[in-house]
C-alpha cells in the first residue's frame, strides 16, 4: 500500500450497515454465535455463517458470501479459512 | 509493554459496596483537586499530593479481607512503568527548558516576534502551530508543555498576549504531538493494543488530527484578537542584544533531530542539554553557574580553594554561611518537578486500585452491555469511555493502557478495524490529559509557569495562570473530541475488518 493510500483510507463516511454481494470474499471476525450458527458482525449488518465450529467465536476468519438481503443488512456465507484463532 | 499483563498474575482487591467502591481513592482526588483548584483557587501541586494520599488512606477502610493486599496494589501501581516515563520527561525537559532560558532565548524571541511583527493577538496562533510542531518532532506532550511554558509563555505575555488563552494554545500543541507523533507512548500504546502498525495509525489518524487543528488555529486566532491586552514593560527584554539567544534555537533542533531519528528522549534531550550549556558560555549568554553552582561557605577554607581553581572553581559561589545552597538551571529545571512526580507515583497507585478492584471493569461492562447496542453507539461509547477514562487519570498512558483492552474488545464485536480504534483511543487519551486541572499535561507546564516570577522582575503573581481557569482554552483537545463523535455518528474515516485489515506491529 502506498503512503498515499495510506492517508486516503477512510477518507469518507462509511455506512452503519454495509452490504455484500453473493460471492465477495471477506476477512472478518467472527463476533458471536446465536446457537446454530457462528455471526459475524460487520457495523450493523450481519452475515451467519451455518455449521461452522462455536469454537470460532472471536477468530479471524475468511469467508464467501452465499447470499446477502440489502434490506435487512443479514446474508449467509461459507467459511472458507481460518487466519487467526480465537485468543 | 509487560504492564498489559501484569494483572493476569495480581490478587483482586474485595471492596465493601461492590466493585464500583474502588474507584474511592480516585474519586476523592478528583472531588478534592476540583475543591482546591476550581473553588478555592488554590494552584498549589503539594495540596495534590496530601488529597491523594488521604484518598489512598481513605480507599483502605473500604477493603474486604486483608488490607496487605491492598498495600500490594499500591505499591504495583507506583512501580509502573507509565509513571517513570512521564517522569523522566519531566525531569529532562525541565532541566533543558530552564537552561535554554537562563541563555535568553525567551528575550531572543520576543525580539523575533517584534521584528516579524507578531503581536499579542496573533501570538497565541503561532504558538499552537509551534507547539505543534515541537511535540510531533520530539513525541512528548509533556516536554513540549514545560519548554513551552518556561520560554514561549513569558515572551507572549511580555507582549501583551492573554495568558489563560496563551497557556492554552500552548497545552493545544502538546495535545496535537501527543495525538500525532510517532514516537509518542499513547500512539505506540494505542496501535499495539489494537494490533495496528504504527505508520499506518499515524497516516490513518492525519484526516482527523488536521480537521481539528485547522478549527482551532482558526479559534485561536478568533479568539486572540478578542482578548489581547497591553503590552508589560519588560526592561530590555527583545531588545536588539536579545536576538543572541535565539541561537538555542539550535539546541531545540538538536533534540527534534535526534528525536526523530529513533533516539530515546533521555538521550536526544541530553544533546540539547549539552549543547545549549557549551553554547551558553562560549557566546557569554549565562555563567556555568547559572547553569550549577555550588553556593558554599565563605568561611570555609576548602570552598574558597576551589572556587580559586580555574574550570571547577567556576561552579562554586562563595556566600555568607546561613544561606548555602545548590543552584542554577539544572538544579531548579528538575527541582520544580518534585512534587508532581510524588502526586503522578500517588495517582498511578489510585489507578492500579480501580483497576484491580473491578471499578474500571464495572463501568466498562455496563457500557458493553447495556449502550453499546449498534456500531454508532458502540463508538460514541469508545469516544466517551476514553474521554471519561482520562479525565479520571492524570496519566494519559496510564489512563490509555488501563482502557485499551476494552475499545479492543467493544470494537471488534462490530468489526471495527485496528486503525479506527487505535485512532478513538488515542486522540481521546491526548486530548483529555490537557484539560483538567488534574491532567499530567496542565501541570507539567504549571510547574515551570510557577518559577517565573522567580526569573523574571516583570512578570508579576496576577500573570500566573490558574489551573482550573485554563479548560475551556483547549481548542484543539476540544474540537478532537468533537471530530470523533461527529466521525462515530456520521460514519467519517470509519473503516470495518473485511475494508482493510490493519498491519502487523513492527516497532514498539
Amino acid at each position: 500500500m502506498s503512503l498515499f493510500e495510506k492517508l486516503a483510507a477512510g477518507f469518507r463516511l462509511r455506512t452503519s450497515t454495509p452490504t455484500y454481494e453473493a460471492g465477495d470474499e471477506l476477512t472478518a471476525f467472527v463476533t458471536g454465535t446465536n446457537g446454530s450458527a457462528l455471526l459475524v458482525r460487520i457495523g450493523d449488518s450481519v452475515i451467519e455463517l451455518p455449521d461452522a465450529d462455536p469454537s470460532l467465536v472471536d477468530a479471524t476468519v475468511r469467508l464467501e458470501v452465499e447470499s446477502f438481503d440489502a434490506s435487512t443488512y443479514r446474508g449467509r456465507g461459507r467459511l472458507v479459512d481460518v487466519l487467526e484463532e480465537a485468543e | 509493554m509487560t504492564e498489559l499483563t501484569d494483572d493476569d498474575v495480581a490478587p483482586d482487591v474485595r471492596f465493601r459496596g461492590g466493585r464500583l467502591a474502588s474507584a474511592i481513592p480516585i474519586a476523592f482526588f478528583i472531588v478534592w483537586a476540583i475543591v482546591q483548584s476550581g473553588l478555592l483557587g488554590i494552584g498549589d501541586t503539594t495540596g495534590l499530593v496530601a488529597g491523594m494520599l488521604v484518598g489512598l488512606v481513605v480507599g483502605m477502610f473500604f477493603v474486604k479481607g486483608p488490607w496487605k493486599e491492598y498495600a500490594d496494589v499500591v505499591f504495583d501501581g507506583m512501580t509502573e512503568r507509565v509513571a517513570a516515563t512521564a517522569i523522566v520527561a519531566w525531569l529532562w525537559a525541565g532541566m533543558f527548558a530552564e537552561t535554554i532560558q537562563v541563555g535568553g532565548f525567551v528575550d531572543g524571541l520576543v525580539w523575533a516576534a517584534d521584528a516579524l511583527s507578531v503581536g499579542a493577538s496573533l501570538f497565541p496562533a503561532i504558538t499552537f502551530l509551534l507547539a505543534a510542531l515541537l511535540a510531533t518532532g520530539i513525541g512528548t506532550g509533556y516536554g513540549t508543555a514545560i519548554a513551552f511554558t518556561a520560554l514561549v509563555f513569558p515572551a507572549g505575555v511580555a507582549l501583551g498576549s492573554n495568558p489563560i488563552l496563551l497557556f492554552g494554545a500552548i497545552l493545544s500543541g502538546a495535545v496535537f504531538g501527543d495525538n500525532l507523533a510517532p514516537v509518542s507512548d499513547t500512539t505506540i500504546v494505542s496501535a499495539v493494543t489494537q494490533d495496528a502498525d504504527i505508520g499506518g495509525v499515524v497516516a490513518s489518524r492525519l484526516k482527523y488530527a488536521l480537521v481539528a487543528a485547522a478549527f482551532a488555529f482558526v479559534a485561536y486566532l478568533v479568539a486572540g484578537q478578542a482578548m489581547a491586552g497591553q503590552a508589560v514593560d519588560a526592561g530590555t527584554v527583545g531588545g536588539d542584544a536579545s536576538a543572541l539567544g535565539l541561537v538555542h534555537l539550535v539546541s531545540i533542533g538538536i533534540v527534534i533531530v535526534t528525536a526523530v531519528s529513533g533516539r530515546h528522549i533521555i538521550e536526544a534531550v541530553s544533546w540539547g542539554l549539552v549543547s545549549s550549556a557549551i553554547l551558553n558560555v562560549s557566546l557569554g549568554l549565562a555563567a556555568p553557574s547559572a547553569m550549577l553552582a555550588f553556593q558554599a561557605s565563605r568561611e570555609s577554607d576548602l570552598a574558597m580553594s576551589i572556587d580559586a581553581l580555574p574550570v571547577v572553581g567556576a561552579f562554586v559561589v562563595p556566600v555568607d554561611p546561613g544561606n548555602t545552597a545548590v543552584a542554577g538551571s539544572i538544579y531548579t529545571g528538575a527541582a520544580g518537578f518534585f512534587p508532581l512526580i510524588v502526586l503522578v507515583l500517588l495517582i498511578v497507585a489510585g489507578a492500579q486500585v480501580m483497576q484491580r478492584g473491578g471499578g474500571f471493569a464495572a463501568i466498562l461492562e455496563f457500557l458493553l452491555e447495556r449502550v453499546a447496542t449498534s456500531v454508532r453507539r458502540a463508538e460514541t461509547t469508545m469516544v466517551l469511555g476514553t474521554a471519561l477514562v482520562n479525565a479520571m487519570i492524570t496519566i494519559n498512558t496510564a489512563a490509555e493502557i488501563a482502557i485499551a483492552p476494552y475499545i479492543r474488545t467493544l470494537g471488534r464485536r462490530f468489526n471495527i478495524n485496528g486503525y479506527r480504534r487505535a485512532n478513538i483511543l488515542d486522540a481521546n487519551t491526548s486530548a483529555l490529559g490537557y484539560i483538567f486541572p488534574w491532567g499530567g499535561g496542565l501541570l507539567a507546564g504549571y510547574s515551570a509557569m510557577q518559577r517565573l516570577p522567580e526569573q523574571y522582575e516583570w512578570f508579576t503573581q496576577a500573570m500566573l495562570v490558574n489551573p482550573a481557569s485554563v479548560w475551556p482554552y483547549v481548542f484543539h483537545g476540544w474540537f478532537l473530541v468533537g471530530v470523533f463523535l461527529l466521525a462515530a455518528w456520521t460514519g467519517y474515516g470509519r473503516e470495518y475488518v473485511p475494508d482493510r485489515v490493519s498491519g502487523e506491529v513492527s516497532r514498539v
